[in-house]
């Protein structure tokens, strides 16, 4: 499984506004929303599923990352979006540091191979600093993307 | 040495070599004094993911050994949440988990029991998971 298999290429957000974590959580699914996905009426359902699994243990993972995530059964394959915040946003890490890059996924509820196939992909990917550089500076979703499809 | 010691590459073949195959890890457990080693299968449905992943890590890092974690031939740092993601262990993987150190017969059963839990809820519920 490669990042351009799951990220949504229209849902990509080269510069989130949000500084806060339920804000920048609010900005990822909407972009996924804006993107053709989920119906209106599932946005604060998703939205709020996310939230929750937040509360059970933050999903930065360090090293400025963070990858929120909820099943939901309103997608029948794996989704995702990548975002950025210019700035920095507290997440309560692992590493107590803000984030500044984002990968969200949803699941549907009977596929968690895929989910751990998915999670593996984003930290190997995440783990080489040459990317996290490039891709922290790309200027716009089209360099975003390119950076991932090559990745 | 005796010549008939000697197999056909010239090399030295003893017969203990020969007739048990060890994986890496079990040889390193029985070369080094202070080292154990352990194995789980991995039961929750929804594999080793990022929860239980941080629980094992967490838990990890509050022993002074060293731990590290073996799928098949593959070992990562038990202590690194983001080596452990690496493994994409599903359901029904068997992991085996080495730990060298002062605390390695406490840290073993500890760990073991975090890979064996049926779910995350389960380990957070548990004093094992909050060691440290």
């Amino acid at each position: 499984m490669r990042m351009s298999n799951f990220v949504v290429r229209d849902a990509i957000i080269p510069s989130l506004t949000s500084s806060t974590k339920e804000g920048v959580i609010r900005e990822l699914v909407g972009s996924l929303h804006s993107a053709g996905y989920f119906r209106g009426s599932e946005l604060e359902d998703i939205t709020k599923a996310v939230l929750r699994r937040e509360q059970l243990g933050s999903t930065g993972i360090g090293r400025h990352i963070a990858i929120p995530h909820s099943k939901h059964s309103s997608v029948d394959r794996l989704i995702g979006t990548l975002a950025l915040s210019p700035n920095g946003v507290p997440f309560d890490s692992i590493d107590g540091e803000p984030v500044y890059v984002f990968v969200m996924l949803i699941s549907p509820q009977d596929r968690p191979g895929d989910h751990l196939r998915a999670l593996e992909n984003v930290v190997r990917t995440m783990k080489d600093d040459a990317f996290i550089k490039a891709l922290r500076q790309a200027p716009t979703r089209d360099a975003i993307w390119t950076l991932i499809d090559e990745s | 040495m005796n010549h008939d010691d000697r197999n056909e590459f010239g090399s030295i073949a003893l017969a203990y070599e020969i007739t048990v195959e060890l994986s890496p890890v079990e040889r390193a457990c029985m070369e080094i004094n202070g080292r154990m080693c352990g194995t789980a299968a991995i039961v929750n449905p929804q594999g080793l993911h990022m929860r239980p992943a941080m629980a094992f890590a967490r838990a990890a890092l509050a022993f002074d050994s060293s731990v590290t974690v073996w799928l098949g031939e593959r070992s990562v740092n038990g202590k690194s949440l983001i080596d452990l993601m690496l493994l994409a262990a599903e359901q029904g993987t068997e992991l085996m988990v080495e730990v060298h150190g002062r605390d390695a017969p406490d840290a073993l059963p500890v760990l073991l029991n975090i890979l064996a839990a049926t779910s995350a809820d389960d380990i957070e519920s548990t004093p094992a998971a909050s060691h440290g």
